[in-house]
């Protein structure tokens, strides 16, 4: 026998009488090592647990809507009531425009499409984490998981939210004033804006969800920050109200560039490329910090939570 | 390097933060708030906090723990509350990372700390099994393959299609063990995983796991089951204070470890952590004999409120071999809700009348309403059982040889 410090192996082996263990192939060896700060995510592993993504998203819609009287349909209640405020307070009252888009609450309805997913998805995914703190403490998986499977959830009420609108845009010839909708060339390009939208949210619930495992204070920004960018972002009114120079700027909030590039996909509303192209750097340098902080903070999970 | 290694620990070493938060109990983490009014309290502490983290009480659960399981081997791994047990599953089953050390491990780990991680209870029997699968590291392939067994292993056939929250906690558990059961590593690592559940389906699970150490798998098995380590395990490595105490065969080891002399001091008190349910500290205030009458005085600070916590006690031999168990379960007994300090006394009338002569140690343990336990602490105290001479013949009956209980006979001829 090759040494090895197995003190017992020999005396317990014949003790036992057991057979020799058998001379196949040994498996690749796997070093479990202290932890080394600043990493990269093991994409190899989450291609292998690639499953659970799915599990965990079916997991949380199954539960959901379990024990409610009406179900998906509450996805539905939020845009439409949204709509009826933008109508009201920020097309009539306020009178900021709608770049446009007739009818009006068209405009108010679409924009909640993109702001509820990156709201939601935000919100789900910065308390994930904590929220599943047993699990962290009991069995390993890639904690990325967690987080992304949160967000992915909130897809299936955009899913939702998208049929409302489709019968909207089918209903809408029969309405006095309005023609037949006719999507533009750049609706093909709609799964882009999902897909970014969903990336931002993603970019800030990620840091947000590792912090709150160390500060639960966490719990209290996340309310205050969408409470903000619902007013900050332009969801109830249009980016083209703002001066030239500063948009490009403005497409530094990781929410305003994709609401914007989502109702050019599917309203036509005016092209803002300069912004656009801020806000997608910026949404994918907020995604590399936030990825960096995580794998970071994610050995340390279990220990912290 | 030999062929047939399964897990090799090199000087492993896990340290742990104890902040002033923590101490304080339930809260683990500090809030910015604290650290506010900490930094308000010490300002230049703080300033250099910044720099540097301010140094905070840490405690090392494992030192420098270095040995080799071989393919195919059965591990116990035994040790005191305390020991350093969970954090060293907790390294190997990468749920947390060593401090110091390395670990290297040839083959798939599939790792058994607890029965039912990730249990949704508004979800259906079938649809917890393929959750609870996947998160354990299954394929939905596999899950799907192996349905049919892991539901017969269970005996919750009826109820598939009801949401788990609707379960008895053992039609629960019974399914929770049935997944885990069927997974397929090439490396086990269970935890005291057997503590739940009824004699029966204890009975169950140890010859699943039987079945599994049988079946040329690597094991690494905890448990305060002296009975199961000895009847399952090949080898055993003994915990004291997060360093390995003994690495040898089951009977030596076992041996060893009842022969070491750490049970604790009088007084000297113990933690209890099972966290997010009971946190406390236990101490020993007497131990003693009241004519044939045996007393436990204990005294318990509880640092969290558990609703009627069932308390038990147990007796063990030299052997460590269980002799007497009050299970709250059976007894009923149980604390009134609070958090603090509370004295308890245990008597049980006549037992040392019955107790052959011997060394004898005292468990004490913690259910949640009787069901459920909570936290075990074995081998808290030893006590002698005093010569009784029973039969008025000068000689006294000795544990073990005599057997593990002795009272008067008589014959009578007719």
């Amino acid at each position: 026998m090759p040494a090895t410090t197995s003190l017992n192996r020999p005396v317990d082996a014949i003790r036992r009488g057991d057979p020799p263990a058998p001379a196949s192939t040994q498996p690749e060896a796997r070093y479990l090592r202290p932890s080394t700060g600043w990493r990269a995510i093991n994409v190899a592993e989450l291609w292998r647990y690639r499953e659970l993504f799915v599990i965990f998203a079916m997991r949380d819609i199954k539960v959901r809507y379990k024990q409610t009287v009406i179900g998906a349909a509450w996805a539905l209640i939020q845009p439409i009531a949204f709509t009826v405020v933008g109508v009201m307070v920020f097309g009539r009252a306020a009178g900021v425009g709608t770049d446009g888009v007739e009818p009006a609450f068209l405009f108010y309805l679409v924009s909640q499409l993109p702001w509820m997913l990156f709201n939601t998805g935000l919100q789900t995914s910065s308390v994930s984490l904590v929220g599943a703190q047993n699990m962290l403490k009991k069995v390993f998986f890639p904690r990325l998981i967690i987080p992304v499977s949160a967000v992915m959830v909130t897809l299936i009420d955009l899913m939702v939210q998208f049929g409302l609108v489709l019968v909207v845009l089918a209903l809408l010839p029969f309405l006095p004033g309005t023609s037949t909708f006719v999507p533009p060339l750049q609706v093909l390009l709609l799964p882009v804006a999902v897909l970014w939208t969903f990336v931002a949210a993603l970019s800030v619930g990620l840091p947000l969800a590792a912090l709150n495992v160390e500060y639960r204070d966490v719990r209290y920004v996340v309310p205050f920050i969408t409470q903000f960018a619902i007013f900050a972002a332009p969801v109830f009114w249009p980016a083209s109200r703002l001066p030239d120079a500063w948009r490009p700027l403005y497409g530094l909030l990781p929410v305003a560039g994709p609401i914007e590039f989502f109702r050019w996909c599917l309203l036509d509303t005016p092209a803002h490329p300069a912004m656009w192209a801020v806000g997608a750097i910026s949404t994918a340098v907020c995604m590399a910090v936030g990825l960096a902080y995580f794998a970071r903070m994610e050995d340390r999970f279990a220990d912290i939570v | 390097m030999s062929s047939d290694l399964a897990i090799r620990f090199e000087g492993v070493g896990k340290e742990y933060h104890v902040g002033a938060a923590q101490s304080g109990g339930s809260s683990s983490y500090q809030s910015a708030a604290e650290r506010l009014a900490g930094a308000v309290r010490h300002p230049l502490r703080t300033a250099r906090g910044f720099v540097r983290r301010p140094p905070s009480e840490t405690f090392w659960a494992l030192r420098d723990v270095s040995f080799d399981v071989q393919r195919g081997e059965v591990v116990g791994v035994i040790g005191r509350n305390g020991a350093g047990k969970s954090t060293l599953l907790k390294i190997l089953s990468q749920i947390t990372r060593p401090t110091t050390g390395q670990i290297a491990v040839y083959g798939r780990v599939g790792s058994l700390l607890e029965v039912g991680t990730g249990f949704h209870p508004e979800l259906t029997g079938r649809e917890n099994v393929f959750l609870n699968g996947s998160i354990m590291g299954m394929t939905q392939r596999e899950v799907r393959s192996k349905f049919d067994e892991i539901v017969a292993f269970s005996e919750v056939e009826r109820f598939l299609d009801t949401p788990v929250k609707q379960y008895s906690s053992g039609m629960y558990t019974r399914l929770a063990f049935a997944v885990a059961a069927h997974l397929d590593p090439e490396i086990l690592v269970v935890d005291e995983v057997l503590a739940v559940g009824d004699a029966e389906f204890q009975r169950k699970c140890l010859g699943k796991m039987q079945q599994v150490a049988g079946g040329g798998r690597t094991v690494l098995f905890v448990s305060h089951n002296m009975a199961a380590v000895s009847k399952l395990c090949h080898s055993c490595v003994v915990l004291s204070s997060g360093s390995v105490a003994t690495h040898a065969a089951t009977e030596p080891a076992l041996s060893h470890y009842m022969a070491m002399t750490d049970v604790d001091e009088l007084g000297k008190p113990i933690a209890i952590n099972s966290p997010d349910r009971l946190e406390g500290e236990l101490s020993v205030e007497a131990i003693g004999q009241d004519g044939d009458d045996w007393t436990l005085e204990l005294q318990f600070k509880g640092f969290n409120r558990v609703p009627r916590l069932g308390v038990g006690v147990s007796v063990a031999g030299p052997d460590g071999v269980t002799i007497a168990k009050w299970r709250p379960f059976t007894t009923r007994l149980s604390l009134p809700t609070f958090a603090g300090v509370q004295r308890l006394r245990f008597t049980a009338p006549g037992l040392l009348r019955v107790l052959p002569k011997g060394s004898y140690t005292c468990g004490v343990w913690f259910a949640e309403t009787g069901v459920e336990m909570l936290a075990e602490v074995e081998r808290l105290a030893r006590f002698d059982a005093p010569s009784s001479d029973v039969h008025a013949t000068g000689v006294v009956p000795l544990h073990g040889t005599d057997g593990f209980v002795c009272t008067p006979l008589q014959l009578e001829l007719g």
